[in-house]
């Protein structure tokens, strides 16, 4: 079955807004932290699609060569492969000044988190 | 086309150094007993990142596209990368004295701030989106981390989880700018896609985004509220970092991308929706930085509003470059160095004004330092006159040519508004200049070398660069005029 480019995008887009939302409107900062991670996994299904697209259709399309040439047809499901790395990394820090930010104030919430005043 | 060759080793080097050396100093923090001497890894750390500096300036002089596509080298690349290096290397040096004052054991920090280096300097020659991306997380994540890093002060960990927040929406912000970027023009490189036909309308979604999330990480209104609370929370050795290194290399992607839409100096639809949303970007950020800094009573708060005007006068210089590329962005790139050797001068006091566990925190308590300490109220003062752009200083200079670039390209009510927003800033930068030099001191000045001799190197570079701006200006100049050659 052939999924089209729009409704992959139209998915990313979707997911992308949800995670926004999720980050300006939630209280609970580990529920915020997860809403970033749904903004990266939107935008890794855009570049799966673009990637996808790019390729013909197919999966292994126009990746033959090797080396750099591979890197040209694939950029984008390279760059989701990378992306997932970073988004790992990046809630591991996270977590950690989470758990900092807990033992002062025995909370997650992002309303007890105003005593600097921007 | 083999996968392994000697050269693009040779092109990697110098983010291979700084990066290896943050590694081995945060082992060594982790392996070896604390007493094994702070003095020690700091001036191994900043021997790496002159290391850094020798073999950036050697490997990636000559221009091009190197490795694969991955990055493109020249005088942009070491304009940019001396600027984040020295920057950084300055920081770590005036670490170590500070640490002794508050008496702050934690090591970890000078690797992670290597590490953050790494992070730009790759950042600022990446040209693929993959690398851009990389270079942008190892650059924001240890700086998350460091913020947080003195876990003895509450506001610490607030402001850290404020920027961690912020820092990582922008993050996945440019994330989405970069796949719909992909999307749009079918190529990962950033050098080819200027020639990429491609779908306008994704294109200029692809540059929203983009915008978006550079304009957190450079602090423009109405991006900026993560600043002050950041900068309050961080360590002051910390905070002088972020405020120059981090902003730098910011500016470096906005203007890459900027690059690689092929919408500068060009006309058109796309370039006018951009140009204007980039022109209220600075208005606003002038304007309200500005405004807010007048109010501020807290020096370290003073500095990071300053560091949001700051971004408005650089932002002129982006706007410039809409119309006229090679003389709004060489301005940028001019003005950024000068930002970094004024700013750091400026954090240097503060760091070195730090005793017993506690930093300095009102601006009142500079009360007779002119008197205590000659010299050290001759640096800041330089470094205040220059922020504010005074002649003979490099401040002055830069706000000079980014007027004269914003002028050339027709945006006349923008830099009256700048011209403004600079009468407005006398204010605040000359109250602390007239507070060191009056009244009397509550307790005798204990400074320490490592951060005299920072302050000292600062606020020379910031003479300097304004008696003999030329040079530095026609490199970047050429460094610019190569990127949108090839661009």
């Amino acid at each position: 079955m052939l999924i089209s480019l729009p409704s992959v995008l139209l998915l990313s887009a979707v997911l992308f807004a949800i995670g926004t939302w999720g980050v300006l409107a939630r209280h609970n900062l580990i529920v915020v932290l997860m809403a970033v991670e749904l903004q990266l996994n939107a935008v890794n299904v855009a570049l799966a699609g673009f990637s996808r697209h790019f390729a013909g259709g197919g999966a292994a399309g126009g990746l033959e060569g090797g080396g750099p040439t591979l890197l040209l047809a694939s950029g984008g499901q390279v760059l989701v492969l990378v992306s997932m790395a970073v988004a790992a990394c990046e809630v591991a820090v996270g977590l950690a000044i989470l758990i900092a930010l807990f033992r002062w104030r025995q909370s997650v919430m992002s309303p007890d988190m105003a005593e600097l005043r921007g | 086309m083999s996968w392994f060759s000697w050269s693009d080793m040779w092109v990697l080097a110098p983010v291979a150094i700084v990066a290896l050396g943050g590694a081995v100093a945060l082992l060594i923090e982790a392996l070896l007993p604390r007493a094994a001497g702070r003095t020690s890894l700091t001036f191994a750390g900043v021997g790496t990142l002159l290391l850094g500096g020798f073999a950036t300036v050697l490997a990636w002089a000559e221009p091009g596209v190197q490795v694969h596509g991955s990055l493109v080298t020249g005088p942009f690349a070491v304009f940019l990368g001396l600027v984040v290096l020295g920057g950084t290397a300055l920081s770590v040096l005036y670490a170590e004295g500070y640490d002794r004052a508050m008496g702050f054991d934690v090591g970890e920090y000078h690797g992670l701030k290597l590490l953050a280096a790494a992070g730009m300097l790759f950042l600022v020659a990446a040209n693929d989106l993959v690398t851009l991306f990389i270079a942008f997380e190892l650059m924001s994540l240890p700086v998350y981390a460091l913020v947080a890093a003195d876990r003895r002060r509450r506001e610490a960990s607030e402001g850290a989880m404020k920027y961690f927040v912020l820092g990582a929406f922008a993050s996945a912000v440019l994330l989405y700018g970069f796949a719909l970027l992909y999307g749009a023009t079918g190529t990962i490189y950033l050098h080819a896609m200027p020639a990429a036909a491609g779908a306008p309308l994704l294109k200029l979604a692809a540059l929203a985004l983009v915008l978006v999330g550079a304009a957190f990480k450079v602090g423009a209104v109405p991006f900026h509220a993560w600043i002050p609370d950041a900068y309050q929370g961080a360590p002051a050795s910390v905070t002088g970092f972020m405020a120059v290194a981090v902003k730098a290399a910011a500016f470096a992607v906005l203007v890459r991308l900027l690059l690689a839409s092929g919408l500068l100096g060009k006309a058109g639809m796309d370039h006018m929706v951009v140009t204007n949303v980039l022109w209220v970007l600075a208005l606003v950020t002038l304007i309200v930085g500005n405004v807010l800094a007048l109010a501020q009573t807290n020096l370290k708060r003073l500095l990071a509003y300053s560091g949001i005007a700051h971004t408005g006068y650089a932002l002129l210089g982006v706007v410039a470059a809409m119309a006229r590329p090679e003389a709004g962005l060489a301005a940028l790139l001019y003005y950024l160095a000068a930002y970094t050797a004024m700013t750091l001068g400026a954090f240097a006091v503060l760091v070195l004004l730090a005793t017993r566990g506690r930093e300095l925190g009102e601006i009142e308590e500079l009360a007779g330092l002119g008197r205590e300490r000659p010299l050290v109220a001759l640096g800041m003062t330089v470094c205040l006159v220059s922020l504010l752009g005074v002649p003979p200083t490099a401040g002055f200079i830069g706000k000079l040519w980014l007027f004269q670039a914003a002028l050339e390209a027709g945006f006349t009510g923008l830099v009256v508004v700048a011209a403004l927003a600079t009468i407005v800033s006398i204010y605040y930068y000359l109250y602390p200049v007239v507070v060191m030099y009056t009244g009397t001191a509550r307790q005798p000045v204990e400074t320490f070398a490592a951060a005299r001799l920072v302050l000292a190197l600062a606020a020379g570079a910031t003479l300097l660069g304004g008696m003999f701006p030329g040079g530095l200006y026609d490199y970047a100049l050429r460094g610019v005029q190569l990127l949108l050659g090839a661009a």
